[in-house]
C-alpha cells in the first residue's frame, strides 16, 4: 500500500513538473521601454515606435517648421498624419504608430503652434455625414459655413523589413521612414530613417 | 483500497502523463453541425488544455470567418497569429520524452502561411489595405520550404496574388509587377498550382477589378505510423470537386483555376527535427523494454538460484538487478514516441482563383463545382451570393464548396458578436 501512494506521488510530480496541466495566467505591468520583457520574437516593438516618435518630433522641432511658418503665415501650420505605408510582415503596427505619433505631437505642442487635420476614413465620413445634415436644416448649425481643413504639409512614414529566417532564426531588419511634404509645392521639407534590426530564436521542435 | 481501483488510479495518472487526452475533433462537430457546431463548442478557450488553444482559436476564428462574422474572426485569427508568430511556445521538455502532443500547438509552415492569409483577407475585406499587406508578406516568410535542400520556399501563390492586388490598390503598379515575376520564375508544377491561370500577369490584374478565392475540398489530416508510431504521415483529404464556374448576374465569368495545393505544400516543408527525436524515442524505446524485461528476468534467475543455495549475496544481487530492469522497464512503457497528429483539419484542399471586370454596383452570384471529369456536383451549386462592386477599388469574395462559406449581407452582421443573445454554458 505504501510503494502504491509514493509511485502515485512521484507520478503527480512527473505531471506537474511536466506541465502537463493548463496552469493559470497572470499579467503585469511592465515599462514599455524595456525590451527584455515581451514576447520574444523579432519584430517591431512598443519601444521602437517609441523611439522613432521621438525622432520625428525631434525633426520637426529642429526644422522651426512651426516658427517658419507662422512668420511667413501669421498663422499655425495645419498638418495630416498619412496612415503609414506597411510593407513588413507585422500587421497592426501602423495604426498604433499612427496614433502614438499624434498623440505625441499634441502634446508638443500648442494649436497656437502646430494644428492636426483628422484625414481616418470613417472620421471623414461622419463630418461629411454631419455637415449634409446641418446643411439640410436637420442639425442646428452655427453662423458662417466652415470648411473642412486643407493640410499644409502631409506626415508620411512607410515601414519596410528585409527578413530572413534559417528555421531556428528569425531576422527583421526594420527600416521606420518619415517625410514632411509641403502640400502646395510638393517640396521634401525633410526625411528621416531609423533602422532597427531584430533576431529571434524559435525552438528547434517547432521547425 | 482494492487492486483493481489500484489499478485504475495507476492508469489514470499514466494516462495523464503521457498526454492521451484528446484534441477537439473539429470534423467531427463540422459533421455534426455545421460551423455553428464549432463557434458553439469553443466558446470557452479555458475548457481546452493550453498546448491545444492555437489550434483551437484557429478553428473557432475559422468557423466563425465561414459564419459570416467577420470582426469576431479577425480578432481569434489575430490572437493565433501573435501566438504562431511571436509566441515561444511551450511543453518542449515534456514533449522530449512524453509525448509529442504535450507541446504547444504552433502549427506547420503551411497552417501558419494559412493563418496569415485568413487574417489578411479579413483585413483586406474591411478595407484595412496596409495590415492585410502585411499579413500576406508574412504568409509568403512563413512558408519556409524545405530548409536543408533549399526548395519550396514562398511557392504558395494566392498570398502573392493578394499582395499583388493591394500593391496595385495603392497605385505601385512597380510593386505589383515585382510579385508577379517572382511568381512566374516558380517551378511550373501543376501539384501545386495551374501554369495556364490567366491572372498571373499584370495585364490581366490591372484590368480587373474583383478577386474571388474559391476554396475546393479537404485538406490534409496527420497520422501516426511506423515503428511506436513514431511516423508522422500526411494523407490527402478526399474530394470530387476539381474546379468551379462562376455566374454573375445569369452570365458566365468563366472557370476557377487552382493557384494553391494544400497538400503540396504539406508534403514539401522538409523534415522536422522531431522526426529524428520521434525515431531516437522509438529505439530507446523498444531497447529500453528488451533491457528492461531481460534484467527482471536475470534478476528474478538471480534471486532463485541464491535461495536455493543459501546464499544471501546472491539474493541481494539479483533484487538489485531485477529492481533496476523494472526501472528501465517502467521508464521506457512511459517515453512515448508517437508523433503529434495534432493539425488544422478545417483547411481547405485545393485555392482557386477567378478574376473578372464587373460593373460598379450590386450583384447576384452563383458558383457549380466540377470533377475532373467535367461532371457537374450538383448538391454543391450555391445561388444567390452577394457581391457589391465598389465605385473604386477591389471587390472579393472567399468562398468554399464544401462546408460552404456565408457571405454576410450587412455590415452590421459582420461586425456583430456570434456569442451575442446566448447564453453561456
Amino acid at each position: 500500500m505504501r510503494k502504491f501512494w509514493i509511485i502515485l506521488l512521484l507520478l503527480s510530480f512527473v505531471v506537474a513538473a511536466s506541465g502537463a496541466g493548463t496552469g493559470c495566467r497572470q499579467s503585469t505591468r511592465e515599462d514599455l521601454e524595456d525590451d527584455e520583457v515581451g514576447p520574444e520574437s523579432s519584430g517591431p516593438y512598443a519601444a521602437d515606435l517609441l523611439e522613432v516618435t521621438d525622432e520625428i518630433a525631434d525633426q520637426i522641432k529642429k526644422q522651426k517648421i512651426t516658427e517658419r511658418f507662422i512668420a511667413k503665415w501669421g498663422d499655425a501650420p495645419i498638418v495630416a498624419v498619412i496612415r503609414p505605408q506597411n510593407d513588413t510582415r507585422f500587421p497592426e503596427v501602423s495604426q498604433i504608430f499612427q496614433e502614438d505619433l499624434v498623440v505625441e505631437l499634441m502634446a508638443r505642442y500648442t494649436r497656437d503652434e502646430l494644428r492636426f487635420s483628422q484625414r481616418d476614413s470613417d472620421v471623414q465620413e461622419a463630418v461629411a455625414s454631419e455637415k449634409e445634415e446641418k446643411e439640410s436644416g436637420e442639425r442646428t448649425d452655427r453662423t458662417g459655413r466652415r470648411t473642412k481643413l486643407g493640410a499644409d504639409y502631409f506626415l508620411k512614414a512607410k515601414f519596410s523589413t528585409l527578413s530572413m529566417t534559417d528555421g531556428e532564426y528569425e531576422d527583421d531588419t526594420i527600416l521606420y521612414t518619415f517625410e514632411l511634404i509641403d502640400t502646395e509645392t510638393d517640396e521634401l521639407i525633410f526625411k528621416g530613417g531609423h533602422k532597427i534590426r531584430r533576431v529571434s530564436e524559435k525552438s528547434a521542435v517547432y521547425r | 483500497m482494492t487492486p483493481a481501483l489500484k489499478t485504475t488510479c495507476l492508469l489514470l495518472a499514466l494516462f495523464a502523463l503521457v498526454g492521451c487526452q484528446s484534441v477537439y475533433d473539429a470534423k467531427a462537430a463540422l459533421n455534426k453541425g455545421g460551423w455553428q457546431q464549432i463557434v458553439t463548442d469553443t466558446r470557452d478557450m479555458n475548457e481546452f488544455p493550453e498546448r491545444d488553444q492555437t489550434l483551437v482559436l484557429n478553428y473557432r476564428a475559422h468557423a466563425k470567418m465561414a459564419l459570416g462574422y467577420l470582426d469576431s474572426a479577425q480578432v481569434d485569427y489575430l490572437r493565433a497569429w501573435n501566438i504562431m508568430n511571436h509566441g515561444k511556445g511551450g511543453g518542449v521538455a515534456s514533449a522530449y520524452f512524453f509525448s509529442e502532443r504535450q507541446k504547444w500547438w504552433m502549427g506547420d509552415p503551411y497552417e501558419r502561411a494559412f493563418n496569415s492569409w485568413y487574417l489578411g483577407m479579413l483585413y483586406f475585406q474591411a478595407n484595412n489595405r496596409e495590415d492585410a499587406m502585411a499579413c500576406f508578406r508574412n504568409s509568403i516568410f512563413v512558408d519556409t520550404g524545405d530548409l536543408e535542400a533549399g526548395e519550396y520556399a514562398a511557392d504558395w501563390l494566392p498570398p502573392f496574388l493578394m499582395r499583388v492586388r493591394c500593391f496595385l490598390d495603392r497605385g505601385d503598379k512597380d510593386g505589383a509587377k515585382m510579385l508577379l515575376d517572382e511568381i512566374n520564375r516558380l517551378a511550373k508544377e501543376p501539384a501545386n498550382f495551374d501554369p495556364d491561370c490567366p491572372w498571373l500577369n499584370l495585364e490581366a490584374q490591372l484590368e480587373a477589378n474583383t478577386v474571388m478565392m474559391i476554396e475546393l475540398g479537404e485538406g490534409p489530416y496527420f497520422t501516426a505510423e511506423g515503428h511506436h508510431g513514431s511516423v508522422r504521415a500526411i494523407n490527402q483529404g478526399s474530394y470530387e470537386e476539381a474546379y468551379a464556374e462562376v455566374f454573375v448576374d445569369g452570365e458566365s465569368l468563366g472557370q476557377s483555376y487552382k493557384i494553391g495545393d494544400t497538400f503540396y505544400q504539406a508534403i514539401t516543408r522538409g523534415g522536422r527535427v522531431m522526426d529524428d527525436i520521434l525515431k531516437g524515442k522509438a529505439i530507446a524505446k523498444t531497447a529500453g523494454i528488451a533491457t528492461g524485461a531481460a534484467a527482471m528476468h536475470v534478476g528474478r534467475v538471480l534471486m532463485e538460484s541464491g535461495s536455493a543455495k543459501d546464499s544471501n549475496g546472491t539474493v541481494t544481487a539479483g533484487a538489485i538487478v531485477m529492481a533496476a530492469g523494472a526501472v528501465v522497464l517502467i521508464a521506457s512503457l512511459l517515453m512515448n514516441a508517437e508523433a503529434d497528429t495534432r493539425g488544422n483539419v478545417l483547411l481547405p484542399g485545393e485555392t482557386h482563383l477567378l478574376m473578372a471586370k464587373l460593373p460598379p454596383g450590386e450583384h447576384k452570384l452563383e458558383v457549380r463545382y466540377f470533377d475532373s471529369m467535367g461532371r457537374e456536383l450538383r448538391d454543391m451549386r450555391q445561388q444567390g451570393i452577394p457581391l457589391t462592386v465598389p465605385e473604386k477599388g477591389d471587390a472579393s469574395l472567399l468562398l468554399r464548396s464544401r462546408p460552404r462559406y456565408v457571405i454576410p449581407t450587412s455590415e452590421s452582421w459582420a461586425k456583430s458578436d456570434p456569442y451575442a443573445n446566448t447564453p453561456k454554458k
